[in-house]
């Protein structure tokens, strides 16, 4: 499993005010929580707007690594529900029968065109989403991101844990294999164990000590906030002076044209 | 010493840190389930700590700053359940403060209650995007099985939620609660010393 995490570039789309990120964001949220159907229409505008966000990722230079590990984590997913439709739909012509499976009473041996249709359709229905959500936290700093929460009046607590998550999620891969290395030198090695004796043996020994060492990092986070005065009840300046100039409208505008083209061709075909 | 409501939305700045390690707590959970190719999610466990520890409000702030911090890093299906976690981070503190982490046989009663909350908030999420399913094989399975026998599909959906989540939420806050009794008490007493002798 990947995590996503910010990485410092000089892109179009590194330079855009988050607020336009954000605003791309929740039009993927819109493009996903429509209701879909198994037609051509539904299957063009899901994969148009996966194509978008693969263009803005060429956009962003982040590499091809992360949209690696993301896509080794869909791929499951992706041939799971593809199978399961394709076998489970009801309706279509048959492409081929894997003879009688009987399933509570149920024959589920045949493939259907229209299951494998709508099995495609669901999944890039995700990859519309997976593609796109990560953008905002890849290319925005931390910085960046707290202005632009205070400035759309998100209380400053919220945004100040949203943006430490970030850093605690990067400090579990630091410490977890810190205690491998530990572990390794008592003779532990979780390397050279099998599946079963992972899941038997291999995870309290390091679980244990990560989870009271990042409760430690906490508690050292704690010390640190409250030596720099975080709980004095004045206004918070930002970092990051941030400014919605012609290029934000830009993009504002352009966003909300690919959305336009979204619905364009979700009701272009039935 | 000052009396503090569970409702109240004042963060001292011990909650404000507690948060993100809840994160990365549910975030070794995610991971482990995911190595050991568990079908469950185990990806609560901090939330449920740490409303264990600050109370429903930390609880649901917990859950939903992980849901929308993993929709955007790691799962962006993560995304819409912000909502059920929520509500797990709101049902685990109200209990958790009202003395049901007080022993064992309460805690896994708490792991009950918690799969009931999830089920019953995650199936409506589940029926508009997915139409019903969750991407778990077994809960599919039985999803698919009731289906072909005409249950109606919120059922069904409920049902397939409910067989998945009632594991996965009474090891997750059965975990929750080993970490919470093996914390340091200074730790907990810094959170609200009440719980520790007998809640509310």
């Amino acid at each position: 499993m990947g995590v996503f995490q910010y990485s410092a570039r000089s892109t179009p789309l590194h330079r855009m005010h988050p607020i336009v990120k954000l605003a791309y964001l929740f039009l993927t949220l819109a493009v996903v929580i429509f209701p879909y159907r198994a037609t051509v229409s539904d299957l063009a505008a899901a994969g148009f707007w996966a194509l978008a966000s693969l263009a803005l990722w060429a956009v962003a230079r982040v590499g091809l690594r992360p949209l690696g590990v993301l896509m080794r984590v869909l791929a499951w997913t992706f041939a799971f529900i593809i199978v399961s439709q394709a076998l489970l739909y009801e309706g279509g012509h048959v492409i081929f029968s894997l003879g009688r499976l009987a399933f509570f009473g149920s024959d589920i041996g045949t493939v259907t065109d229209q299951g494998l249709f709508w099995g495609v359709v669901l999944s890039l229905r995700i990859l519309a989403a997976a593609l796109a959500l990560p953008l905002f936290v890849v290319t925005t700093s931390p910085a960046e991101i707290m202005g632009a929460l205070g400035q759309l009046r998100v209380p400053a607590k919220v945004s100040f844990m949203f943006v430490s998550a970030l850093s605690f999620t990067g400090l579990v891969f630091k410490l977890w294999q810190e205690i491998l290395d530990a572990q390794r030198l008592r003779g532990f090695d979780m390397d050279a164990m099998n599946a079963w004796q992972r899941a038997r043996r291999a995870y309290v020994p390091v679980v244990t000590p990560l989870i009271l060492l990042l409760f430690r990092k906490g508690n050292d986070f704690q010390i640190a906030m409250d030596a720099r005065g975080y709980a004095y009840p004045g206004r918070k300046t930002p970092l990051v002076a941030l400014r919605f100039g012609a290029q934000e409208v830009a993009g504002l505008a352009a966003a909300l044209a690919l959305f336009c083209a979204f619905l364009a061709l979700k009701m272009a075909w039935v | 010493m000052e009396t503090r409501s569970i409702w109240s939305l004042r963060l001292t700045t011990f909650m404000i840190a507690l948060i993100p390690v809840a994160v990365a707590v549910n975030y070794v959970g995610k991971a482990i389930a995911a190595a050991l190719k568990l079908p469950l999610w185990l990806d609560s466990i901090g939330t449920v700590l740490a409303a264990m520890l600050g109370g429903p409000v930390v609880g649901a702030l917990s859950g939903a700053i992980n849901n929308i911090f993993y929709g955007l890093t790691a799962d962006p299906v993560s995304f819409w359940y912000a909502i059920t976690s929520i509500f797990i981070g709101l049902a685990a503190g109200y209990f958790a403060y009202t003395g049901w982490v007080q022993s064992t046989g309460r805690a896994i009663a708490l792991g009950l209650v918690v799969a009931l909350v999830s089920a019953v908030v995650s199936t409506p999420i589940n029926v508009i995007l997915w139409q019903g399913t969750t991407g778990n094989a077994w809960g599919d399975a039985l999803f698919t099985a009731l289906r072909i026998h005409e249950v109606p599909v919120w059922l069904a959906s409920f049902l397939d939620e409910f067989v998945v989540d009632l594991p996965d939420k009474v090891i997750t806050v059965f975990v929750a609660y080993l970490v919470f009794r093996g914390l340091p008490q200074r730790l907990v007493a810094q959170a609200g010393a009440r719980r520790v002798q007998g809640g509310r």
